[in-house]
């Protein structure tokens, strides 16, 4: 019989043993494996929070606080802002009033038509229709609900205001009554309409990440100069930074804790499985069985058991880790845990196999065949 | 001999069986309480978050934020019900305010030259209905220079200096006077004198460091606005044009100098105890406030945040069961094989008159005694482990004044430190609830060990295999 066969089918020679050592294998393997699925989904998480809380720097012209006087920049002067680093967005907007129907309404011209912040208010919903297409300065233009309801307006509807025709393309609803009293059309038709050409009155940019909040601010101050004045909640970015920091080296912690713990219980498991068979290595060595056929016999044991459990623990770490990920909105296992993380983890299972039936193998060749054959 | 005693010493009748066994409890015990110590340190600081950042709720005059203001100003009356709504922990009203300096703007450029051409306010209605800003005039100069001053001011034809009559220089009035927010400002330090307090009407003010240095000011000094005399009790430092330009003083104080009885608020900014209250809160002031006020926050983004936090919450609850279902099948299992191995010395203790109460006894006796082995090199293992977890607590808890330092820790010996730390923000009684678990997974797995044994028939042991 081959020493490795023989190996392998010591591996399975009691059902209680096997399943046990398999699944203590596999229980130490699959929790590396969620955890580090855990610890990828919880960066992720995290960076999802840094990039969607907090982020906005506004821009608005020096001195035009307090005063009667508007004061404005200039598309120019922000289109350097829109080149710097770790920018996503950056919301120009002019507002001036016209009246539509005879009655007075507050028309923003914006590049972003559904921000909020453009019309003062919280949330704002396209309910019908499409949002403008911003590129240029057609006269196409978003109508609040309620302004639509007021003068009859439907989308493909045209109503006339600053002497233009304009054609409703999308009806929004917001919750503030002033956002409910805008129209939003282009910049650049709100700026041909009112003389301005190439200002801006105020202007939303939003970092990358809040963790780049305090430079994007920086950045932006730099760019425009002594004419605007940049603001953000770099306090509240500094507050909200260190927890969320703490939370990323929490999980990595955490990550490092259970792959060193599974290591050391797959060595020790090995170690035990050696140990309890003492006896049949000293009567093997006994009766002139060398080192190293024992030894070779052993690890292929060895390397049985871890090879079951790492398919044991994939499956498990699998399963739990997919609780875990349908906990992630629109996120599937395999888009968390890519091939490269298995081959990884597989690669540690091999590794940590290997030592364990290396110090299996070292303490087989301590074994003195006497002191294994004394009755204890 | 005992049993109880031949139990116990059982369990230590071999080095390496011990050392490996105890090291796997403990590994696995350890385990299940750093997770159970992360995970509480995850919550907390998740929470520390939610209260930290995009939690707070603007409210103006409807259409201020959009520069057409469309009714007067809020007043300090209609804004006190907010401060009761739960879940509001501030409520920073401000007044803004502005003065003629006392320095003019140089000769020429307060006279129309050549073809210049001032352009009106156009079609935009800025800040036009019932403003209550009123002007008046100090004995300040004002701190930048003409280019700040016509900075954005429309003219024509282009490039050239738009003329201005005066300067101004601005006037916050606030109830939290060293919120940057109501200078136009991203931060705003002290770096002399003590800030003014924002209750009650104080002839004292917050100058900027360029105000006091255009005007020779220190801590101390007076000047006069509004045909009153004000004392400068603090100089602050700020990033904005804005900021240096302003004079601050309290609410009460700004509504005093100008004279409104109606006590008017331009703006007041509410922060909530958490993120996971904005909605709600932001509702709660809608409805209080109805159509005379513009209530404005960042909802959207706010959902956004508290659903990434809340799985990350999840996460760190799944992983922790995950961790504590490992230790608990990890143990049973160990304590199946050390039963296992010694099938054949239970068949012969069964097969010459030992009962079962017998053997069991003894097996749980040393399964205990390895549990409790278990138990305290995990615990020991827990705590060194916990050390790097509760090491990133200690360097990230006095986050308002770590900026820049981060990751260094503070004075003192940082082992005690963080034992400190430990206990402060893992209380005793997670630590309790560690141990009695373990004790419970240990009774438990010593149990199933005992159940194995029963079932053991000498017959089956004692025949050759």
């Amino acid at each position: 019989m081959s020493v490795l066969g023989r190996g392998v089918r010591n591996a399975f020679r009691n059902v209680t043993r096997t399943v046990a050592i398999v699944v203590i294998l596999g229980v130490t393997i699959g929790l590396s494996f969620v955890m580090l699925i855990s610890h990828k989904a919880i960066q992720e998480k995290i960076d999802a929070t840094l990039a969607s809380v907090g982020t906005a720097v506004t821009v608005v012209p020096v001195g035009s606080a307090g005063t009667t006087t508007p004061r404005y920049l200039t598309t120019a002067e922000l289109g350097r802002v829109r080149r710097l680093p770790h920018m996503v967005n950056l919301d120009e907007a002019l507002s001036g009033g016209t009246k539509v129907d005879g009655r007075p309404v507050t028309v923003v011209g914006t590049n972003d038509p559904t921000d909020p912040v453009n019309v003062g208010a919280s949330t704002l919903t396209v309910v019908a229709g499409k949002p403008i297409d911003t590129g240029g300065d057609s006269d196409e233009a978003m109508v609040s609900a309620t302004l639509a309801r007021r003068d009859d307006l439907g989308v493909g509807s045209t109503f006339r205001a600053y002497g233009r025709t304009f054609t409703v393309e999308g009806i929004f609803d917001s919750d503030t009554a002033a956002g409910n009293n805008t129209v939003i059309v282009p910049l650049g038709t709100e700026q041909e309409a009112t003389h301005r050409d190439h200002e801006v009155a105020h202007a939303t940019a939003t970092a990358d990440s809040l963790v780049h909040l305090s430079a994007v601010t920086d950045e932006i101050t730099l760019a425009l100069g002594p004419g605007a004045d940049v603001t953000s909640d770099i306090g509240q970015a500094d507050q909200a930074l260190g927890p969320l920091d703490s939370v990323k080296s929490l999980s990595l912690y955490t990550l490092y804790g259970a792959a060193g713990a599974a290591a050391v219980i797959s060595f020790l498991v090995m170690v035990m499985i050696v140990r309890e068979r003492k006896r049949e290595v000293g009567i093997l060595k006994a009766i002139g069985g060398a080192n190293r056929p024992i030894m070779l016999q052993f690890m292929a044991e060895a390397l049985t058991f871890s090879g079951l459990g790492g398919a044991v623990g994939l499956v498990a770490g699998g399963f739990t880790a997919g609780s875990i990920t349908s906990g992630l909105v629109g996120r599937n296992f395999h888009a968390t845990a890519s091939a490269a993380d298995i081959l990884g983890g597989l690669a540690a299972i091999v590794l940590v196999a290997g030592f364990g039936s290396a110090a299996a193998s070292y303490l087989i060749t301590t074994i003195q065949p006497a002191e294994a054959l004394r009755s204890e | 001999m005992d049993l109880l005693s031949r139990g116990v010493r059982n369990a230590f009748r071999n080095t390496t069986r011990t050392v490996s066994i105890v090291v796997i409890l403990g590994l696995a015990i350890g385990l299940a309480l750093v997770m159970l110590i992360a995970h509480r340190a995850v919550n907390d600081k998740v929470k520390t978050t939610l209260s930290s950042v995009g939690n707070t709720v603007t409210i103006g005059p409807p259409g201020y934020s959009t520069g057409s203001m469309l009714q007067g100003f809020l007043t300090t009356k209609e804004l006190a019900a907010i401060k009761r709504l739960p879940g509001v922990t501030g409520v920073d009203e401000s007044l803004g305010g502005y003065v003629k300096a006392n320095n003019p703007p140089p000769a020429g450029a307060s006279i129309p030259v050549g073809k210049t051409k001032i352009i009106k306010g156009g079609s935009s209605s800025h800040r036009s209905g019932s403003s209550p800003v009123k002007t008046g005039s100090t004995s300040l100069d004002y701190p930048g220079t003409l280019a700040f001053a016509t900075q954005g001011l429309a003219c024509e034809p282009k490039p050239c200096t738009p003329p201005i009559s005066y300067y101004t220089i601005y006037f916050s009035g606030s109830t939290e006077p060293t919120t940057p927010v109501n200078v136009g400002a991203s931060t705003l330090d002290i770096v002399s004198g003590h800030p003014i307090s924002g209750a009650g009407a104080a002839d004292d003010a917050m100058i900027s460091t360029q105000m006091a240095e255009k005007n020779g000011l220190r801590v101390g000094s007076t000047f006069t606005a509004f045909g009153r005399t004000l004392t400068v009790a603090a100089i602050f430092k700020t990033d904005t044009q804005q900021g240096h330009d302003t004079v601050i003083v309290s609410l009460a104080e700004l509504q005093h100098l100008m004279r409104d009885s109606g006590g008017p608020v331009e703006t007041a900014v509410v922060t909530t105890a958490s993120l996971t209250q904005l909605p709600k809160v932001t509702s709660q002031i809608e409805h209080l406030l109805g159509s005379r006020a513009s209530v404005v926050s960042y909802l959207a983004d706010a959902e956004r945040a508290v659903s990434a936090l809340d799985s990350v919450k999840g996460i760190a609850l799944d992983s922790l069961v995950g961790a504590v279902g490992a230790s608990v099948v990890i143990l049973l299992l160990v304590m199946l094989l050390i039963v296992r191995e010694r099938k054949r010395e239970i068949g012969i203790l069964k097969a010459i008159g030992a009962g079962n109460g017998r053997v069991m006894a003894q097996f749980t006796t040393e399964a205990v005694t390895l549990t409790l082995l278990g138990l305290v090199v995990g615990v020991i293992i827990g705590f060194l482990a916990a050390s790097p977890v509760t090491s990133s607590l200690v360097s990230h808890s006095g986050v308002g004044s770590d900026t820049g330092a981060r990751g260094l820790f503070g004075a003192g010996n940082p082992a005690l430190t963080r034992l400190t730390h430990i206990t402060g923000q893992v209380s005793a009684a997670v630590i309790v609830e560690g141990l009695v678990a373990a004790v419970a997974i240990a009774t438990l797995a010593s149990g199933a060990a005992a159940w194995m044994i029963s079932r053991i028939r000498p017959a089956d042991v004692l025949r050759s295999e």
